[in-house]
């Protein structure tokens, strides 16, 4: 490589060129992750999946930036937002999206990925960044489980929910259809 | 509870008594207290519970008790068995309150402010809800109050009479019930007309009496009040 230095003042100058290292890997392995995904406003996307094209000899992981995600109010449901792995297991993984109540409607946010691992050097991404578009809330749909067994009066209530907020409840001794309890919002 | 769509959410209640009907009701509220969403209501009832049991002693006194000597004696009882104060409880509900300086007891099972009649008699109640380890100590330290005639020890009755101004005549252990025989037995309450008194602007009652220890709740409402229920009367 031979720097090139133009301009009036160019006598002026001398060019150098830094070292570059290049490293010629075999990518003949992808790792298949969507482009894009929307997620609606405090709720989550559909599963998503990761695919590879063969398992890592030892180890691969493929994470999605924690800081653009946070600076966005956006989650997943991975740990260290990572998906990770191994020799053996499952070629495909899925994977939630989601944006806490407060992210912005119709944003769309890039979410850098990026590779690492032992195996870093075998595999290639289908795409380096992830697009994600927060919607509209979507309609709450809270299930309540009611316990299946109860150890000294104790029961353990799930509640289930596709969007963030809060279950308010009553509970009272009796047969009874409607709440007295009426919430009201100021 | 806090609700995230990606986490397990759960809510945990305690107390809850076997065989019995409960009914849960809850809103949906999202994070910005903008939206709320009636989720509706939905009965469940809890299984039966042989663990769960009633032990139960009846006191005699020369006189009723007053709401200082009524705590006197169920704190005595309480620190005896080493029970929580909620699971030690008198006729009328009331348990132990272990507040220094405290005058009466306390009510822990429901927020009646009325007040408390005392009679010649009452039952105290130990309630177990399982069969640990620590049910049955209490189980254990409470059974040890009474001789092998169910009869209070000489040195029981010497400590809880030292509490209560010497009116404790006797203290006798009545046996066990379960959850089911306590909330469905059959008992037969009598209640005299209640006389109002004109000038002193009171109801006077003359006469109560149950075939069943227990505790009669009054109210008092205008002519056209709606008849209250149990659930009102006890937290009115």
């Amino acid at each position: 490589l031979t720097p090139s230095v133009t301009g009036t003042d160019a006598a002026l100058y001398a060019g150098t060129i830094p070292t570059i290292t290049l490293t010629v890997i075999n990518v003949s392995n992808t790792a298949t992750i969507p482009s894009a995904l929307s997620v609606p406003k405090g709720g989550c996307s559909t599963a998503s999946n990761v695919i590879l094209t063969k398992l890592p000899t030892s180890d691969l992981s493929i994470s999605l930036s924690s800081s653009v995600l946070q600076a966005n109010n956006i989650y997943t449901n991975l740990t260290s937002n990572q998906i990770t792995y191994g020799a053996t297991g499952n070629m495909s993984q899925s994977f939630l999206v989601c944006s806490n109540a407060s992210a912005v409607t119709g944003t769309s946010v890039v979410i850098p990925l990026t590779v690492s691992g032992t195996n870093l050097s075998d595999y290639k991404l289908s795409t380096y960044s992830l697009t994600v578009t927060v919607g509209s809330a979507p309609t709450p749909s809270v299930i309540v489980s009611l316990p299946t067994n109860y150890s000294a009066g104790t029961g353990i209530f799930n509640v289930s929910s596709n969007v963030e907020g809060y279950y308010i409840y009553s509970l009272r001794q009796g047969n009874y259809t409607t709440d007295a309890n009426n919430l009201t919002l100021y | 509870v806090a609700l995230s769509p990606v986490s397990k959410n759960s809510s945990t209640f305690v107390d809850l008594t076997p065989s019995t009907t409960y009914t849960l009701c809850g809103y949906y509220l999202n994070s910005t207290n903008t939206t709320n969403v009636s989720l509706g209501c939905q009965t469940f009832t809890t299984p039966n519970d042989p663990t769960w049991l009633q032990y139960e002693a009846v006191f005699n006194y020369s006189s009723p008790l007053n709401a200082s000597q009524r705590n006197s004696l169920l704190c005595y009882i309480t620190t005896t068995v080493g029970a929580n104060n909620d699971y030690i409880l008198n006729g009328a509900g009331e348990s132990c309150n272990s507040t220094t300086g405290a005058t009466a007891p306390e009510d822990l099972w429901y927020n009646f402010t009325g007040s408390t009649n005392s009679e010649n008699n009452d039952t105290i109640y130990l309630i177990v809800v399982d069969n640990s380890s620590s049910s049955q100590t209490f189980v254990q330290n409470f059974m040890a109050l009474f001789n092998s005639t169910n009869a209070l020890t000489p040195t029981n009755l010497a400590y809880i009479n030292n509490s209560v101004s010497g009116v404790l005549l006797s203290g006798v252990y009545n046996g066990t019930q379960t959850y089911v025989q306590v909330s469905t037995g059959n008992t037969t309450a009598t209640v005299q007309s209640s006389i109002y008194n004109q000038t002193g602007n009171f109801i006077n009652i003359t006469s109560v009496s149950l075939t069943y220890p227990g505790s009669i709740i009054f109210g008092v409402g205008y002519v056209n009040s709606t008849v209250p229920s149990q659930e009102q009367l006890l937290n009115c």
